[in-house]
């Protein structure tokens, strides 16, 4: 979208360069912030990821050390991971081109490169876990998890939630001030609380809700083990089943009972804000739509689909694009609700990368960690982009 | 004369050669301030800043020490880590031995053996009244047999028994096996009345220590190169806990201290912990939903109901972070007079936490004639078999590597193979620790 | 056209304006059974909303044996709530919990830290929305881009760079990092340059330089988006904690959130006292909420406009 507005036209070339010096002048002092501790920090990272760096400072030149630590010394299972995640990408752009011609061709290339990917990440993603870091594979696990858990439903509960608001009723303003409460508190205080009501203890909030419904009490927070399991009673024998098997049963548990908890949590902050960006989403839709397709016919959920869907999409791509990052990023009420029982299946990349740093003292293993982090998201952002914003219409 | 400074080079030579840095004759300490970070909380706090204050009043050299409470164990860790960085640490610093290792790998440490031996500031023949297997906890092979901090105080590892509890069904004395154990356990579960045998707090690995050495194993290699997590004693051990919660006798507490709270609430009838924890219980019980009841402690239970227990000897040292020669000193010097016998009186009757020397037994006499849970205590210090948990650098992170480990297999996972995963983890943070 | 059918009932006219937030459609009306299920349901929801902050207010007016044996799930109970309010324990979470003092500490942080971002950021958004000069586009991307980087990189290289400058465990350390940041510039930039450049034209003709249009004629225009940003950075620092919990480790400039989260292992299982503190923190932001709604609402809104 470009601004309407011109810049102040430059009289002559003196004034351009005192322009210029002027705008320097301005910029300067958020340069000099953001230069030191925002851009200089992400060189440093580097630098220090480099090293065995101890609390009292460098020990020893590790090179590329830390990240063998990480992915293992065997080379060959990275390569294959990221080989298969190339060809995800590279069969998005053949199985996209399948409308154009020779398009049965690209088509099929498309799902054959697809496969291939498949079979290769199916095998060689235990083999890297297996070698490399178990603690940093598991945080990056969590990490799917939550997003999963988090991101479809804020989406789906905060539009449907904006619709709801839209309409004509009283207490409006009241209701919009009430779901947005969570949202605006401070996440200690409000994962400190939600830490009591999930307590393990059988007179918890949760534990008594779950008694009125005739259930057993739970640990919740303190669970480490998978819902699916919880849910239907079985648990697949992990040991002796070999790498591969065992690894993906370890994702057939899904997310952790503690982590259920806290995406319960994470839901009840974030559907009131979702919603208030949907409302004002939704304001830009002109009625004039939904009227043309009432005389069409159409019922409340095919106007739903038809209208309100795609023209909020722009809000979604960007509140998706939020929420994926966010579940990266995500700390202060992970770190407030984590129990230390459930920890292997409730610390995302992020409270890894604080504890290595805090508690394990090692540096410029943290500083390695938080490389990887940061490619992740990038790599993410770019994703994001490239796929998603194709699905987005602005406007008709 | 052209001489001179030949003559004064060659004078200054025995310094050159014998007094580097060991030379404490030439410190000066006065005036120095100290600042003390320690893990003593509320009414402890108050106690030990009123010594402090005894001290600072009191001392010829002028040092004033102030006293912080900087958090439990773990959070000092934490703090010590991040001011190491910052390159500002305290003079003076309550650490495990394993913490000071882990502060030693950073080089943050002075050795302390220079300043007990020494001529004119050290303890002299004082040294032989203190208790060996204390003074010796602190000297580290790991550096070289550097002495990296000094006992302020200890204490052991102990069982916390709600008698009024056991004896309405029918038990009269503390059980003194785990087979009692588990029997009295199940005897007082009583789902009605909400009451259940042992309160199981799965956050602190000393209590496994402690089991593992009644059982007569440990946590080391005997060698000193790493850990032995998966011997026959840490299996029987996790056995008898996940058979003891599945039965509902052992419930597992959500967080920190609810086990004394259910405790004091006469709820349990067992729970496991520090002897200076004998105040704290106190209070817990007396301010409880059923007011004030009977209660004893006594050994952790052992395999044979015969022969001395073999107990966990807990209670951290005291460290002296590298800073200046002057201050080094003055903390020292502060320490020297906390070990005197008067103080060690003073501090025992205050905190309930052991003397580290046998010349303040005489002064505490009438603390032993008045609380009989100090007594039974004092007793089992002097007698019972006392094993410490290593002194490793990069322990506390094999604290919560076994902490993980016991919670999931209290819910039920498979013991084997998560002792032998854990077993591994302990070995890859030792290497990784390692200095 | 459209416009001559006749409007069926129930409709209003409603002027349109897609860009202001806070005005919706008014929809038709719907029959009374859908609306009615249409008001319970928002009524749960809105309990779920409200209901650990119940649960917050009514566990610290409680003495500490009723956080145990007095509990209920039900807030319309009474062992929802206390016996008889225990207002001393916000006294002894102000004072011997030091709840006040991280309360200030939080307070004086926030402070500078608005008071330095919206210096810093309004002169770098007035620079690149109303100057044409060299770099402006690559500098801009380079701030922009930024703000993809997770606060998790920069743990270990600024905690370094604090303690070379001395700033560990001092109010520096905890303020001048925030002070300056690419999305408060991005905000304001937008708002800037829709702003008319006439209106500087006419003064810039008098001879008056970028100093004097910032401060006489952008400045005064801009109260609704500086307040936004204001508030912005005062929730974004307010909130902090893990930054905070590396920078600092004495109580002195302890900020609110890392004593909450330190009671915890502090004080045991005093539950009572740590939700007087949670309560201690929740309160201003509440009530700078509910005073300031409208403006809450638009600048949350705001800060989703897409880019």
């Amino acid at each position: 979208m470009s601004t309407p507005s011109r810049t102040v036209r430059v009289r002559s070339s003196g004034r351009a360069v005192h322009d210029t010096l002027t705008a320097y002048l301005f910029i300067l002092p958020s340069l000099a912030v953001i230069g030191v501790f925002g851009i200089f920090p992400l060189f440093f990272t580097l630098y220090v990821s480099l090293f065995k760096w101890r609390p009292g400072g460098k020990v020893a030149f590790l090179g590329l050390g830390n990240y063998a630590e990480i992915f293992g010394k065997d080379a060959l299972p990275l390569l294959a991971v990221l080989a298969s995640i190339a060809g995800f990408v590279l069969a998005g752009l053949l199985i996209r081109r399948r409308r154009s011609r020779a398009g049965g061709l690209l088509l099929a290339a498309g799902l054959i490169v697809l496969a291939a990917s498949l079979v290769a990440l199916a095998f060689f993603l235990p083999a890297l876990v297996a070698h490399g870091d178990k603690e940093i594979f598991d945080a990056l696990r969590v990490t799917v998890w939550y997003s999963i858990g988090t991101v479809p439903l804020q989406l789906a509960a905060g539009m449907l939630l904006a619709v709801a608001l839209s309409r004509r009723m009283r207490g409006q303003q009241a209701f919009r001030v009430v779901y947005l409460l969570p949202y605006i508190s401070p996440a200690v205080a409000s994962a400190a609380v939600f830490e009591l009501l999930f307590s393990l203890r059988p007179d918890s909030f949760a534990n008594q809700l779950l008694l009125l419904f005739g259930g057993k009490p739970l640990q919740w927070l303190q669970e480490p083990k998978g819902i699916i399991p919880l849910i239907f009673g079985a648990v697949p024998r992990a040991a002796g089943v070999g790498v591969v098997p065992s690894y993906w049963l370890q994702w057939a548990q899904g997310p952790s009972l503690a982590l259920m908890s806290i995406i319960f949590y994470s839901l009840w902050v974030f559907i009131g804000y979702y919603a208030l960006i949907y409302l004002n989403g939704l304001s830009a839709i002109p009625r004039q739509l939904y009227e043309a397709a009432e005389v069409d016919g159409a019922g409340r959920i095919r106007r739903f689909f038809s209208i309100t869907v795609p023209l909020l999409s722009p809000t979604t791509y960007f509140l998706t694009l939020l929420g994926v990052i966010g579940t990266f990023k995500a700390f202060t009420h992970i770190y407030v609700l984590r129990h230390p029982a459930a920890s292997g299946t409730v610390d995302p990349l992020s409270v890894s990368i604080f504890f290595t740093f805090f508690r394990k003292a090692r540096l410029g293993y943290a500083s390695a960690m938080s490389i990887l982090l940061f490619a992740i998201v990038v790599g993410l952002a770019i994703l994001q982009q490239r796929t998603l914003e194709k699905g987005v219409s602005y406007g008709d | 004369m052209k001489r001179a400074p030949l003559v004064l080079a060659i004078l200054l030579l025995p310094l050159l050669v014998f007094g580097q840095g060991k030379d404490l004759a030439g410190v000066d300490p006065t005036g120095q301030t100290i600042n003390f970070w320690y893990q003593h909380s509320k009414d402890r706090d108050t106690q030990m800043k009123s010594m402090l204050d005894d001290f600072n009043k009191s001392n010829e050299w002028n040092i004033t020490v102030k006293g912080e409470y900087a958090g439990p164990y773990d959070q000092i860790y934490n703090k010590m880590i991040a001011s190491i960085a910052a390159k500002n640490p305290p003079e003076l610093v309550v650490a495990y031995q394993n913490q000071s290792a882990t502060y030693a790998v950073s080089d943050a440490l002075a050795d302390m053996n220079p300043y007990v031996n020494d001529p004119k500031w050290g303890l002299g023949k004082e040294l032989d009244d203190f208790f060996k297997g204390f003074i010796s906890q602190d000297v580290n092979a790991q550096f070289g047999g550097k002495r990296l901090g000094f006992p302020p105080n200890r204490s052991i590892e102990v069982m916390y028994c709600n008698m009024a509890l056991l004896k309405s069904v029918g038990i009269m004395a503390p059980p003194k096996t785990w087979d009692e154990f588990e029997a009295a356990c199940r005897k007082v579960t009583n789902a009605e009345k909400g009451t259940y045998g042992y309160a199981l707090d799965n956050l602190d690995a000393s209590h496994i220590f402690a089991f593992l050495v009644s059982r007569g194993g440990g946590i080391a290699l005997a060698d000193g190169s790493g850990y032995d997590l998966n011997t026959r004693q840490m299996k029987a051990t996790m056995m008898y806990m996940q058979r003891l919660v599945a039965s509902g006798a052992a419930r597992k507490i959500p967080k920190k201290y609810d086990d004394q709270t259910d405790f004091g609430n006469g709820l349990c009838a067992f729970t496991t912990g520090s002897t200076s924890g004998l105040t704290f219980y106190d209070s817990a019980v007396k301010s409880g939903k059923s007011g004030a009841f009977e209660w004893v402690i006594a050994p952790i239970p052992q395999v044979l109901a015969s022969g001395i227990p073999a107990l966990d000897l807990y209670g951290a040292s005291v460290s002296i972070p590298k800073t200046t020669p002057q201050k080094q000193l003055a903390a020292w010097l502060f320490i020297k007079w906390f070990s005197e016998p008067k103080q060690q009186a003073q501090w025992t009757k205050y905190s309930l936490y052991f003397p580290v020397r046998r010349a303040a037994e005489p002064l505490i006499k009438d603390l032993l004639d008045k609380n009989k849970n100090f007594a039974i205590a004092w007793n089992l210090l002097k007698t019972a078999n006392l094993k410490a948990e290593p002194p490793y650098a990069g322990y506390d992170l094999v604290r919560d590597a076994i902490n993980a480990a016991y919670s999931r297999i209290l819910d039920g996972a498979d013991i084997d193979q998560t002792l032998a995963e854990l077993d591994v983890q302990a070995n890859k943070l030792f290497k990784d620790s390692a200095p | 056209m459209a416009t001559d059918r006749a409007r069926p009932r129930g409709e209003a006219e409603v002027p349109r304006s897609p860009s202001r937030p806070g005005r919706v459609r008014i929809a038709r009306k719907g029959s009374p059974a859908g609306r009615a299920c249409l008001y319970l349901l928002l009524f749960l929801g809105a309990f779920v909303a409200v209901m650990p902050f119940l649960f917050m207010a009514s566990t610290s007016l409680k003495t500490i044996a009723e956080t145990i044996t007095r509990v209920s799930p039900i807030p319309f109970h009474p062992d929802f709530w206390p016996a008889s309010p225990q207002w001393v324990n916000y006294i002894f979470a102000w004072t011997r919990a030091r709840f006040g003092l991280y309360f200030r500490n939080s307070v004086l942080t926030a402070a500078l830290t608005v008071a330095g971002v919206l210096f810093t950021s309004s002169l770098a958004a007035y620079a690149f929305a109303k100057i044409r000069f060299f770099g402006s586009k690559v500098l801009f991307a380079v701030l922009l881009a930024t703000l993809i980087i997770p606060e998790s990189v920069y743990l270990v290289p600024n905690f370094i760079t604090i303690t070379r400058l001395g700033w560990y465990d001092r109010l520096a350390g905890l303020t001048v990092p925030f002070m300056a940041s690419a999305f408060y510039i991005f905000l304001l930039r937008q708002f800037f340059a829709q702003l008319p450049t006439e209106l500087l034209e006419s003064s810039r003709i008098d001879g008056a330089g970028h100093v004097r249009s910032f401060l006489s004629i952008m400045l005064p225009l801009s109260h609704a988006p500086l307040f936004t940003v204001a508030f912005l950075a005062f929730i974004g620092s307010w909130n902090s904690l893990q930054w905070p919990l590396v920078a600092t480790s004495s109580p002195r400039w302890r900020p609110i959130t890392v004593g909450l989260t330190t009671f915890i292992t502090d004080a045991g299982p005093e539950n009572q006292l740590r939700m007087a503190g949670a309560m201690i923190a929740v309160l201003p932001v509440l009530l700078l909420y509910f005073v300031a709604q409208k403006q809450f609402t638009e600048a949350i809104a705001r800060s989703g406009i897409k880019g």
